[in-house]
Formats: structure tokens, sequence, C-alpha cells
């Protein structure tokens, strides 16, 4: 309060105090502050690549077919009920991710989790309260179409690739080619047809998990078989495969079955 | 000194401090602390045009195109799309494949409760009022998944029930437009990049979870990553739609594995691409979650009723 024009000297000194720190505050942050952030305000744009540049493990469907590897199976699964409709399931779903695959060449092309395909089908397939009952046929493990959770695998009568019903593996087809050469071929009429029956009632009809078919009455066969097909006998299983059978090829059926003693 | 929270390994030991006493530990502390302190006061001032209200255009226009040169990632752009994503809650059949695609894409463990992305399953009985939520962290649903081959799946307890409704709904990171996670982060490691996705930055992410804490969908979690230099293992996880894709010109990897095409994805720039037009022909019965929040989220829901929170 002295007043007397002059600039007091500790109000020089704290004038350039401030100007010092401004001037270290300020260089500091050229050191301090990243580059990225500089310019956003807040975060480190540098980080932009280093998340961009992350593996990418899943190459979609369209790459199996298009690379030249596995267009079969690829056309199968097109052709068939899990590619042909608009809600496909994706190759991946089943084998996991194949994106990195053609680069290690020695890892094969397998299926997700270790073996136990009925879970990995049952995903989608299980029939659950909350789940839409359009579109994937849903499936009771425990009624399926006998009791027979546990024993069989889906895929010993669907082909994973075309699973609908008219496309329900024969005999021949889920065994291994070398156990099925040596045995005699069978020439009967009805024969080749019959062993579309073998995955479920066995070998040459003598029972699987359904009914016995060998030896049985031709005329109780024929009238079940004829039953199945108008749908007077209501099977989930049955009715679509016999339904897209001739009569004569029912008639050789059951004579085929009922000659087998 | 850094004193350093050690968990207990091998079961017996109890947690406790490690005490680190080297000088070069000290020094990153002051350094840390010193950079932390200046960004906090002066970032909000110093930031760009782009990230500012009321800059001129040409201005932007330079932001923008030097922000893309510096740090976009290669063939990039990402001012160019506006992300979006949709669910429809009518078409999920909760087969978790979404999940699991998530999970095995984002290098994550198969625990179940480690998710960026989930699906829950709501369910109302006849002649009760409540409406009962489950998902893959239910026990009973673990109990039935495989999580180390990344298989889950729900188990039949309502088989037997006498059900009124029940249905399941996608649950994610809904990539609001007004986030709330990245406005808490004291690090500014949770961002929200150009085209809409918000993102981690991993390397400055400290684990605090605040993000956890203001996020309103529970999109958050602890997500364990290789130790860091400075001993960070753990940080904030969450989905991203796959923004590594993003940038390669594929969707995420969800959308792509779901076998009954509930998962939309696209740019709502480009209106002829699949998120528009689902937009534009479901516009009537879009839903957003918790739209009272104000977070403006971009993951549409339809199929969903008023008991989804």
């Amino acid at each position: 309060m002295t007043g007397e024009g002059k600039t007091p000297k500790y109000a020089v000194r704290l004038v350039v105090l401030v100007i010092f720190a401004g001037i270290v505050f300020f260089g500091g942050l050229q050191f301090f502050v990243p580059e990225g952030s500089k310019l956003t305000g807040s975060y480190d744009a540098k980080s932009l690549k280093y998340i961009a540049s992350a593996p990418v493990s899943y190459a979609g469907s369209e790459s199996c077919g298009t690379s030249g590897c596995h267009e079969a199976l690829f056309n199968t699964w097109v052709q068939g009920a899990h590619g042909a409709r608009a809600e496909k399931s994706k190759c991946e779903v089943c084998h996991g991710p194949q994106g990195n695959h053609p680069e290690q060449q020695n890892k094969l092309v397998k299926v997700r989790g270790d073996g136990d395909l009925v879970e990995l089908c049952l995903s989608c397939h299980r029939k659950l309260k909350a789940r839409s009952t359009t579109g994937q046929p849903q499936i009771v493990p425990q009624e399926h179409p006998y009791p027979h959770e546990g024993t069989l695998n889906c895929i010993q009568c669907h082909n994973p690739h075309d699973p609908g019903m008219k496309k329900i593996k024969t005999s021949a087809e889920t065994k291994e080619p070398s156990s099925n050469t040596s045995a005699k071929a069978d020439t009967s009429p009805g024969a080749e047809l019959a062993a579309s029956c073998f995955s479920c009632h066995g070998e040459s009809g003598r029972g699987g998990f359904a009914p016995i078919l060998a030896g049985q009455q031709y005329e109780a066969l024929k009238e079940k078989l004829v039953k199945f097909k108008s749908g007077e006998i209501n099977s989930p299983m049955m009715n679509p495969i016999v339904s897209g059978m001739k009569d004569e090829e029912l008639d050789m059926l059951a004579k085929y079955f009922a000659g087998i003693s | 000194m850094v004193k350093r929270l050690s968990l207990p390994t091998d079961g017996n030991s109890k947690p406790g401090y490690e005490v680190e006493t080297s000088e070069q530990g000290r020094r990153d502390f002051i350094k840390q602390v010193l950079g932390g302190s200046l960004m906090l006061v002066t970032l909000p001032t110093l930031g760009s045009t782009i990230f500012k209200r009321g800059a001129s255009a040409a201005e932007m226009e330079r932001t923008k195109q030097e922000y893309i040169a510096k740090f976009a990632p290669p063939d990039f752009d990402p001012f160019a799309h506006r992300w979006a994503y949709g669910i429809d809650a009518y078409k999920c059949i909760g087969c978790n494949q979404c999940m699991t695609a998530c999970k095995i894409e984002n290098g994550l463990p198969g625990h179940p409760s480690i998710n960026n992305r989930w699906i829950e399953r709501y369910t109302k009985l006849k002649g009760d009022d409540h409406v009962y939520v489950d998902a893959c962290t239910d026990p009973g649903n673990i109990a039935v998944s495989d999580p180390d081959n990344f298989i889950y799946r729900f188990d039949d307890r309502y088989e037997e029930a006498d059900v009124e409704y029940s249905f399941f709904v996608p649950k994610m990171c809904n990539h609001c437009e007004e986030p709330a996670c990245t406005q808490v982060c004291p690090k500014s490691a949770t961002f929200q990049t150009p085209d809409g996705a918000v993102l981690v930055d991993e390397d400055r992410c400290i684990g605090c979870l605040y993000c956890k804490q203001a996020c309103p969908y529970g999109a958050r979690y602890l997500r364990p990553i290789p130790a860091r230099p400075d001993g960070v293992t753990r940080v904030a996880g969450k989905c991203t739609w796959c923004w590594h894709r993003l940038t390669k010109g594929q969707g995420p990897a969800c959308v792509g594995v779901c076998p009954k095409n509930a998962l939309i994805f696209g740019d709502l720039n480009d209106p002829e691409s699949d998120i528009s037009l689902w937009t534009r022909k479901h516009a009537r019965e879009i839903l957003v979650l918790k739209a009272d929040m104000g977070t403006h989220p971009t993951v549409k829901y339809i199929g969903i009723n008023e008991e989804v929170r």
C-alpha cells in the first residue's frame, strides 16, 4: 500500500515464477502427453492400429467353397438342409474357426468339441420351451426316433452336410468300406433297398435299436409298410422314409425280410 | 517404492503386498503420476478440433486427414462408417454359437462368466408374477455345458413347467452414441472411435472397473491378459464389434456364425447395407435397452418385451 509508482520486488519475483512455471508446464506437456492424445484430446489414437492388428480366426463359409479345396463337400452342403435355406448353419459353427488352417498345413479340419457330436447337434436341435417352433427340427433326445440317447451318434444316420430326412444314410454308407467288401454280395431282390433299413433295424434286419424284421410274416410286414406310407400309423421316423417308395418296392422289402431266417 | 498386490497362486499363501524398492520403479512411478496429472488438467483444453464443438469445417477436415494418416489402420477410414447392430429375438434359438465364436475370435478363456456377449433366457410361468432370467453363468446351465470345448447350452429346466412365455435375448455391449463408460475412465483408456465402436486401449487400462460400474448394460468384465511390463494382468474387457475384422472389411464373428440370421450388422451410412434395410423394415417395432438412460444405444432389438432390461 505504499504506492510510490515502483513495483515491489516480491511482485516481480512472483510474476517471474509464474512465467517460469508456465514454461515448465507447457514444455512438460510436449514431453509427457502421447501424440495420439494431443490430437484427440483424450484417448491415445495410437492404440487403433494395435487393436486392428488382432488375428482373424473366422473366415466364413464362402471361402471353403471358392478356395478349390472343399468344393465337393461345399456343394453337398449348399444343396442340403443346412445350406440351402437363407438361415444357414455355417461351416464354422461345427468345424470351429478355420481362417488359419490353410497356412498351418498339418492341422486337420475337425469338429468342435472332443467328439461328442450329439451335444453339438443338440445345441440347435434340442427342444426347449424358449426356442421358436419354426425353422430347424427340434428333438427330445429321449424320444428320437426311439430311445437311443448315448448309444447312437446323429451322424450314423444323418449326413451332417446334408441332414434332411430324405437322405438318411444306408447301412453300407455308415460302415467302413473294408469291412463290407469282404462279405459276399447279396443279390436277392430287395437286398439293395433293404440295406437302408440296417442302420436302425440291424444287419439283415436282425435287430438294432429298432424292432427285428428278419423272419417276420410277409403279410404282417407288408401291411405295416403300407400303413406307414398312408399315414394310418403315425411314426415320425418311418413315415417320411416310406412315403417316397413305390408299392412294388414295399413288396420287395417285405419279401426280403420275410425270407431271412 | 512401488507396492503391488500379489494374488496367491498355489492356494495356500494369502494375498499380500510385494514391495519393490528399485530406483527404476520409483522413477517410472513419478513419471506416470506427473504425466497423468498433467493430462488430466490440460487435455480437455488441448484437444483438437474434430472433438470440439464449433470448429470450422476446414479445420475439422484437416484434423480428420491427420487422424487418418497417422493413426487409422491401413485401408480403413473410420470417418466413413456409422456401424449399427440389430438383434432379432424372434429368431434367436439360444444355441450360443455367437458366444463361442466371440470367445475364440477374441482369445477369451472358456469360463462362462468371461464374456463379450451372452444370451439370456426370459421365462414367465403361469400363475407367477416373477420373470425368471438365466444365462450361461447360471449353475444349472454350467452343469450341462462343456466350457473347455466352448460348448454352452441351456438346460431343459422348464420342459415340465407350465410356461406362459419364454424367449432368448442376446446381450452385448450396446456401443452407445453417448457412452457412460468413456466418460468415467480416469485413464482415457476406453474411447469411442469415429465410426461409433467403443474400444479399450489395453496398454493403458489399469483395470479399475469404473467403466463396469458406469455401464447400464453390464457389458464389462475383468479380462485376463498376458502380464504387461507394469505388472497388470487383467484389464477391462468388452465387445469390440470385432473391430480388427471391421478394418479388414469383414463383419463381427458372431454375425457370421449365427445359423438363424438373428444378428444383423452393417453401416448406416450405406442405405443398402443389411442393417439399413433391416432398420427400415422393422422401424415400428425396434426397441433399445434402457432408453431412459440417455446413452442412445446403437444395438437395436426386435422381439423383446418390457421385461427385458
